[in-house]
């Protein structure tokens, strides 16, 4: 059982999962980073080395700003909001209440339909004049408003479509992590004269700890990642209202063509989710274990 | 430091999960500061009875009053009720102290009223230098510990605990039941006991509740339940090695003796093993037997036999030197050790 393996064999097993692992996540971003030391080439001036330069243009990129600004609203709003939604809903689907199947499937419909399709469902909804909102507000007297054409509302029509698709599926990591917990803590808990909301503080809401961290991870992830319903819906606009890091990335490099400033962009956005996992692994590591 | 336990009493209990009848009226009562067992086979519904005593579930019909007062509707939070649970259900993200201070935290308990609850019931459980641990980091016995501080902490009268001690080795078990003994009654609250374990419920009950398949088979001290049991059943569950049951065609002068009316094929006999004996001296009653076998238990030896009608018969004795497997006795006992059950449902017939 024991014997240690040759090493060639050794080398060959490891061998597999680094080439692959070399040729498709650490070479690239290595050439992104090598080419962010560039400056975009044209016709008439071949690309030349310029150091740092795209790095100093980071911070006198008023779009940059902006849609950093979109993100941060993005994920400061999204992420609680999915917690707290797909809390709710696995609370509730766990609960005896008949249906409890149908609410199950339903709550978990948006997570299996691919984005796309999520984005063109919204699509519906938001379009003014004859969409499913727009009706509801003629019908109520209310004045129409074009959620995705107006960039006050653009950012926040998206967010919206984003935690509707999402929290149907951290509503399944809940309701796994729920019905893990023994039913005899809680009450133990009322015995001791907690009442509900009091259960869920001090036991409940602790012990869904470690599901909370994994899910505000995906949830932060998704949040700089997605941006198919970006493209779908408002491809950014008004004004960049409704821009995310990501897509301004694929904007800048394959709209502008502007690869070495997109490839700097990139390095920015692998720094940030590289920030985020050193992060989160040491709340998993730290606070979250009891056993 | 003193404490007045709680009377409980229930009556006509009755409960049913779906078509299955879990508990079907069971009737007990029992003063402050007593130690009552619920003993039954598993399944019998002990816990059943236990958390509709401490309002977890709901009962079908029956009351249920603690000090005289009906908590039969009243919420679990009112009824002013500790207990341990069967697996402990310690909270895995609080220290021993959080543990053992939850209620007092969550009732407001003022600070320094706190700090000496948590003081008395450390020191009373040993549980000194282990407040800041977590449960996870805890041996099964300290666990334990933890579980009965948490429920005596706050002094409620009447504390009930499910098999507190299953997980433990057996050298812990003693020693934690002689402990529950103890703060029983030191304190004098009153304590109510699940468990199956009829040697335990022998040793630590003022009284106990045989259960089978939920209703009631015995109520009464243990000496009760060890002397007289009132059906077959309890004769069976209780003893190591429990009483002998066999048809009463076995010893029919005997039965004459003891002046009987009916026929002997009617009647079952019980006799407990330690009451049997080998010797050939003079015995007010004999029963012919083979020695199919024997095991040596240290302190005695159970012997196997088999009557001429071919039931299993086991003798108790201290003596250690064996005859042959196969060797024709008859074992002696004295009248007043026989019980006495109708064929019929089991049912003890008065005692001779
Ligand atoms: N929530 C429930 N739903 C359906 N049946 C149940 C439920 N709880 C208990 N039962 C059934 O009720 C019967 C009694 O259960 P209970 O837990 O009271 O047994 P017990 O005497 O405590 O047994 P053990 O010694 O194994 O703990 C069992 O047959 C069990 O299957
Ligand atoms: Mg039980």
């Amino acid at each position: 059982m024991n014997k240690p393996l040759g090493i060639s064999r050794a080398i060959a097993l490891l061998g597999v999962p680094l080439v692959l692992l070399i040729t498709f996540t650490h070479y690239p971003l290595l050439q992104s980073v090598v080419s962010s030391f560039w400056s975009k080439g044209t016709k008439i001036r071949p690309s030349k080395f310029i150091g740092l330069d795209n790095y100093a243009k980071l911070f006198d990129d008023p779009v940059l700003a902006k849609v950093m600004w979109n993100s941060l609203i993005y994920a400061a709003v999204t992420i609680p909001v999915t917690v707290a939604l797909s809390i709710a809903m696995a609370l509730l689907v766990n609960s005896k209440l008949p249906g409890r199947a149908l609410m199950r499937l339903s709550f978990f419909l948006p997570t299996m339909l691919p984005m796309i399709a999520v984005a063109n469902l919204w699509l519906f909804v938001y379009v003014p004049g004859y969409g499913l909102i727009a009706q509801v507000m003629i019908w109520l007297g209310l004045p129409d408003i074009n959620f995705l054409g107006s960039s006050e509302t653009a950012l926040w029509a998206m967010m919206v479509v984003a935690v509707w698709k999402e929290a149907g599926l951290f509503m399944i990591f809940y309701l796994a992590a729920l019905q893990s917990i023994p039913q005899n803590l809680k009450e133990a808990a009322v015995l001791e004269g907690a009442g509900k909301a009091r259960v869920f503080r001090d036991i409940v809401w602790p012990l869904l700890a470690p599901t909370t961290v994994f899910v505000a991870i995906n949830a932060m992830l998704n949040a700089f990642r997605v941006i198919d319903h970006v493209v779908a819906m408002t491809n950014g606009g008004p004004n960049n209202a409704s821009a995310l890091l990501l897509f301004y990335i694929y904007q800048v490099a394959f709209g502008f063509r502007d690869f070495p400033y997109g490839a700097t962009l990139t390095v920015l956005l692998a720094g940030i989710l590289g920030l985020f996992a050193i992060v989160q692994f040491k709340l998993l590591d730290r606070r979250t274990h009891y056993q | 430091m003193t404490q007045r336990g709680a009377s409980l009493q229930v009556a006509g209990l009755k409960k049913a999960f779906g078509p299955t009848s879990v508990l079907k009226g069971v009737d007990f009562s029992i003063e402050p500061g007593m130690f009552l067992t619920l003993l039954g086979p598993s399944g019998c519904g002990k816990s059943t009875a236990l958390r509709i005593i401490a309002g977890l579930e709901p009962a079908d019909a029956g009351t249920i009053r603690v000090d005289g007062q009906d908590v039969t509707d009243i919420p679990s939070v009112q009824r002013n009720i500790g207990m341990v649970f069967q697996n402990y259900a310690l909270f895995p993200h609080m220290s021993v102290q959080q543990n053992i201070l939850y209620g007092l935290k969550v009732r407001r308990t003022p600070e320094a009223d706190r700090r000496r609850a948590l003081s008395r019931v450390a020191d009373m459980m040993g549980l000194g230098n282990l407040l800041d641990r977590r449960p996870g980091q805890l041996s099964g016995g300290q666990q334990q510990r933890v579980a009965l501080a948490r429920a005596l902490v706050s002094q409620r009268p009447l504390v009930l605990m499910d098999e507190p001690l299953s997980n433990l080795d057996a050298k812990l078990r003693t020693e934690i039941r002689a402990e529950i003994r103890e703060l029983n009654q030191r304190l004098g609250l009153t304590v109510v006991y699940v468990t199956h374990d009829q040697s335990e419920a022998l040793s630590m009950s003022d009284r106990i509740l045989l259960l089978n398949n939920g209703s009631a088979v015995q109520f009464g001290s243990p000496q009760d339940l060890f002397n007289t049991p009132a059906t077959v059943a309890a004769a069976r569950f209780i003893g190591t090695p429990p009483m002998n049951v066999i048809s009463g065609e076995n010893a029919p002068e005997s039965l004459g003796r003891l002046s009987v009316h009916g026929d002997a094929k009617d009647l079952l006999i019980g006799v407990r093993p330690e009451d049997l004996s080998l010797e050939t001296g003079a015995a007010d009653t004999r029963i012919e037997a083979e020695i199919t076998g024997w095991e040596y238990e240290g302190n005695n030896t159970l012997v196997k036999l088999r009557t001429s009608l071919g039931e299993a018969v086991t003798l108790s004795q201290k003596r250690q030197d064996m005859p042959e497997r196969g060797t024709r006795v008859s074992l002696g006992c004295s009248l007043h050790a026989l019980r006495l059950f109708r064929k019929t449902d089991g049912t003890a017939l008065d005692k001779p």
